[in-house]
C-alpha cells in the first residue's frame, strides 16, 4: 500500500532523508521510530504530498507521488504532530468546510459529518466553538477531519503529542478500530509503549536512513508467526531471586532482568510459549502478581539500535 | 461557491469589527464620487469648457470614478488580503490541512 524506494530529501544542503526505504502492506499498522532530526516528519510529509522529495519513488495505493498527487490526497488522510485548527469556527463548520475541501457531494457531506461527530463523540457539542474544546477534544475533532473522505492510508505524525493518559488510550483504541476496518495506517511516535501496543511492525529511522537493531533488522515484527521470543514482565510475590531461579529452569527462558518484585524473563517462542512460563512458574509455587507477554520489548530493541543514550 | 470564500466570510463577519471595513471601504468609495461630482458639476467654466455641464456628464464622471477607484482599492486591497489570510493560515498551522485537500492552489 505504500511503497518508499530511495527517497532522498535536503534543506539547505543538510540531509533530512538520505536514501530510505519502506513497505507497509495493506491493512497494516505500521509504526516509523527514530531520535530527533531522523527525518521521520520528512517522510511523511513528502508521503502527504507536502514536500516534493529531491530523488527517489514512493507510491500510495498504486499512485506516484509526484505524478498523481491529487489522487494520492483522495486516499490519504494526513495528520500533523501539531494539527491547525480554526478557532474561530464551530464544531460543526469546521467539518462541514473540510468535507467541502475534499468535494463531497451535498448528501454524502451531511452524512459524513454526522458520523464523523458521532464518532468523535462531539454531537452534543457540535455547535460550540473549536477554541472551547479540551486538548483531547481537539485531536478528536482533527482525526474526525482527517476522516471525512474515507481515506484508506493514514499517514499520523506524533498523533499523542499533548493527549493526557486517557485521551492517548482513547487514541490507541480510535487507531485499532480504524485497522481492524481496512484502514491502513503510518505512524510516527516516540512513545514506543503506544506503538508497542497497536503495530503490527515498526521501521527504524536513523540520519534518514533504514536504521537497524543489534540483529541487523530495519524492521521489527512485532506481532504475527515472525516474532520468535517473547519478552515477559513479572511481579512476583515473596522472592525474587527463587522466582528467577525457577524461571530460569523453564526451557528456553533467561532471565534478562530482576530488580524488587519484578523479573523480565525472555522466552523462545510467542504468546503459547509464554503461556507455559506462567504455568510452571505457578506449579512451581511462584506467586505471581502479574504477567505481561509485550513480545520482544520495544524499547528494549530501540536502546540496541540507537546506542541507548539519545531518547 | 468556493469553500475557502465561505470560510472566511463567516470567519470575517464573526469579528466584532466586521463593520469596520466595508465601512471605510465604503467612506474612501463615496468621498471619490463626491469629489468627481463635484470637480464636474460645480467648478467654474474654462476655455475648454464650452457650456455647462449636464445631468449625462455628470452621470459619465460618476461611472468613471466609481469604475477606477473601485479598481484602484482592488488592486491594492486583494494582494495585502489574501498574503495576510495566507500568513493567518500559516501562523495557525491550518496551512498543510489545506494544501493536502483537494483544494487547488488557486481555490486557495
Amino acid at each position: 500500500m505504500i511503497e518508499v524506494d530511495e527517497l532522498r530529501k535536503s534543506y539547505d544542503g543538510v540531509r533530512a532523508l538520505a536514501g530510505f526505504n519502506l513497505h507497509v502492506e495493506a491493512g497494516e499498522l505500521f509504526g516509523l521510530v527514530g531520535p530527533n532530526g531522523a527525518g521521520k516528519t520528512t517522510l511523511i510529509k513528502i508521503l502527504a504530498t507536502l514536500l516534493r522529495a529531491d530523488s527517489g519513488r514512493a507510491r500510495i495505493a498504486g499512485y506516484d507521488i509526484t505524478q498523481a498527487p491529487r489522487a494520492v490526497r483522495r486516499v490519504v488522510g494526513y495528520l500533523p504532530d501539531v494539527p491547525g485548527l480554526y478557532q474561530d469556527m464551530r464544531v460543526v463548520e469546521f467539518l462541514e468546510f473540510f468535507a467541502d475541501a475534499f468535494h463531497l457531494p451535498a448528501g454524502q457531506k451531511r452524512a459524513a459529518v454526522a458520523q464523523a461527530l458521532e464518532q468523535a463523540g462531539l454531537v452534543e457539542r457540535r455547535t460550540a466553538f473549536v477554541e472551547q474544546l479540551s486538548l483531547g477534544l481537539k485531536q478528536r475533532l482533527v482525526l474526525a477531519k482527517t476522516l471525512l473522505h474515507q481515506p484508506k492510508v493514514l499517514l499520523l505524525d506524533e498523533p499523542a503529542t499533548g493527549l493526557d493518559p486517557l485521551a492517548r488510550i482513547e487514541l490507541r483504541d480510535h487507531l485499532k478500530q480504524l485497522n481492524r476496518n481496512g484502514v491502513t495506517i503510518l505512524i510516527s511516535s516516540h512513545i514506543l509503549s503506544d506503538l508497542e501496543d497497536i503495530c503490527t511492525r515498526v521501521a527504524l529511522i536513523d540520519a534518514g536512513c533504514n536504521a537497524t537493531d543489534a540483529e541487523g533488522r530495519s524492521v521489527l515484527t512485532l506481532r504475527g508467526p515472525e516474532v520468535t521470543f517473547a519478552t515477559c514482565e513479572i511481579e512476583v510475590v515473596g522472592g525474587v531471586e527463587e522466582a528467577a531461579r525457577v524461571a530460569g529452569t523453564f526451557a528456553g527462558a533467561r532471565v534478562v532482568e530482576s530488580q524488587g518484585m519484578r523479573l523480565r524473563v525472555e522466552v523462545q517462542g510467542g504468546v503459547a510459549e509464554a503461556a507455559a512460563l506462567l504455568r510452571h512458574l505457578v506449579t512451581n509455587g511462584v506467586g505471581v502478581a502479574r504477567f505481561d507477554p509485550r513480545g520482544a520489548a520495544l524499547e528494549d530493541r530501540y536502546r540496541k539500535a540507537f546506542g541507548g543514550e539519545r531518547p | 461557491m468556493n469553500p475557502m470564500i465561505r470560510k472566511e466570510l463567516r470567519q470575517r463577519m464573526r469579528d466584532r469589527r466586521a463593520w469596520l471595513f466595508p465601512s471605510l471601504y465604503l467612506l474612501v468609495l463615496g468621498g471619490a464620487v463626491a469629489l468627481g461630482y463635484y470637480w464636474v458639476a460645480e467648478r467654474p467654466l474654462s476655455w475648454f469648457q464650452a457650456r455647462e455641464p449636464q445631468g449625462a456628464d455628470i452621470g459619465v464622471a460618476v461611472y468613471y470614478t466609481v469604475a477606477f477607484v473601485q479598481m484602484a482599492l482592488l488592486l491594492l486591497l486583494a494582494p495585502v488580503f489574501s498574503a495576510g489570510a495566507l500568513t493567518i493560515e500559516k501562523e495557525q498551522r491550518t496551512l498543510p490541512a489545506l494544501l493536502t485537500s483537494l483544494l487547488t492552489p488557486a481555490q486557495i
